[in-house]
């Protein structure tokens, strides 16, 4: 699973609670403050004014209620998981006058290719951001867990990495990668035993 | 530099089920008020409750009820956004803030490799692993009756994969080894 925005979700959740324990805290100061408790709470407001005003108060309660529902549908949304998105990378020449464009997604698939021909690597995900003048590296490396750790660490950290900074033309201004270990989905349940 | 893959956890249960919540009652309100506008009175079912809110009282026990609920929900969720959760993964020693570049390990990673280590050590039937904390704790079945020899080996076993690792914190190994059909 690629990276949600933890801040964002934690700013959005500490705005909810403050206003609930608001609302909370409101209606416990009526109850301990309010002259008269033993009236109704919305005693004051006359019936026959609060009827004749109800057409333009539903109106209002249902933009309010529309807004409400378009923003709790957003911050749903924004909970999904995303990979960085791919970039369009523009080289010029510094002899002559042309322009080449590179998606970067071209050259995250063509790396994840490259990767997973390695037996080593059981799986490979790459996304490439950032500028044409500082590109970032985004991965994450699943390797077999029946291969050497260390050696397989080191072919994506001398090989890997490198070979796509040779396609890119230059070399990563940050590199953020994530390593795991994985079962070989035909040799997981395959272990042979005496019982 | 900011992190991408060593970061705390996001409280994205929390707000998913806020977020449906509200979005649920926000819905069924705007049908509600429609309803109303179209037909110039309220649904039956809707009245009656309405009619109870008209006559509720600051004494009422259902309002208590009502505030002190908000108040304890509104701190949960406060606790949940400022409380911070654990990190999603282990740094390696090749992450450099220097020289822009983060290195991490998934500790389900660490699990699979330590479940594996397990399970190739003989007289090992069957291995489960959790990590949690820095420790890695591996429940091993055998059919051995000689629980003690297994349980050394598997922690040798586990220890010598990790230590190949470069991470950036030691990982505490303990090996926990059952007699199979043993609860």
């Amino acid at each position: 699973m690629w990276k949600t925005n933890g801040a964002r979700q934690r700013v959005i959740l500490a705005v909810v609670g403050l206003f609930l324990v608001a609302a909370g805290g409101a209606l416990g100061w009526g109850r301990w403050n309010a002259p008269n408790a033993d009236q109704p709470v919305l005693d004051g407001l006359e019936r026959g004014a609060w009827s004749d005003a109800m057409p333009s108060i539903v109106i209002y309660a249902s933009l309010f209620l529309a807004l409400l529902s378009v923003a709790s549908l957003i911050v749903i949304l924004s909970t999904f998981p995303r990979k960085p998105s791919n970039q369009k990378f523009t080289y010029r020449s510094k002899e002559q006058s042309g322009i080449s464009r590179i998606d970067t997604g071209v050259i995250s698939r063509a790396a994840q290719d490259a990767a997973k021909v390695h037996p080593e690597l059981l799986d490979a995900s790459i996304r490439i951001g950032g500028s044409t003048e500082s590109p970032v590296l985004y991965a994450w490396f699943t390797l077999r867990v029946d291969a050497s750790p260390i050696e397989s660490m080191n072919l994506v950290r001398s090989r890997l990495i490198p070979d796509m900074e040779t396609a890119l033309g230059r070399g990563f201004a940050q590199k953020h990668v994530k390593v795991d270990f994985g079962f070989n989905k035909s040799e997981s349940d395959s272990k042979v035993t005496l019982n | 530099m900011s992190r991408f893959w060593y970061v705390r956890s996001a409280r994205t249960v929390a707000l998913l089920l806020i977020a449906l919540l509200v979005l649920s009652v926000s819905i069924a309100a705007l049908i509600l008020c429609q309803i109303r506008l179209n037909s110039g009175a309220w649904p039956e079912w809707i009245s009656g409750l309405l009619g109870a809110a008209k006559e509720m009282t600051w004494l009422d026990a259902g309002l208590l009820g009502t505030a002190i609920g908000l108040v304890i929900i509104g701190l949960l969720l406060l606790g949940a956004a400022v409380i911070p959760g654990k990190r999603k993964t282990a740094l390696l020693d090749w992450d450099s803030q220097e020289l822009s570049e983060e290195w991490t390990m998934d500790p389900r990673g660490l699990s699979n490799l330590a479940r594996y280590e397990a399970e190739r050590t003989d007289g090992v039937h069957k291995a489960s692993v959790s990590f949690r904390a820095q420790e890695l704790k591996i429940h091993v079945s055998t059919p051995v009756h000689e629980v003690a020899e297994v349980k050394n080996s598997v922690q040798e076993h586990v220890k010598a994969a990790l230590a190949a690792i470069p991470l950036s914190r030691g990982v505490k190994v303990s090996a926990r080894v059952l007699t199979k059909g043993e609860r």
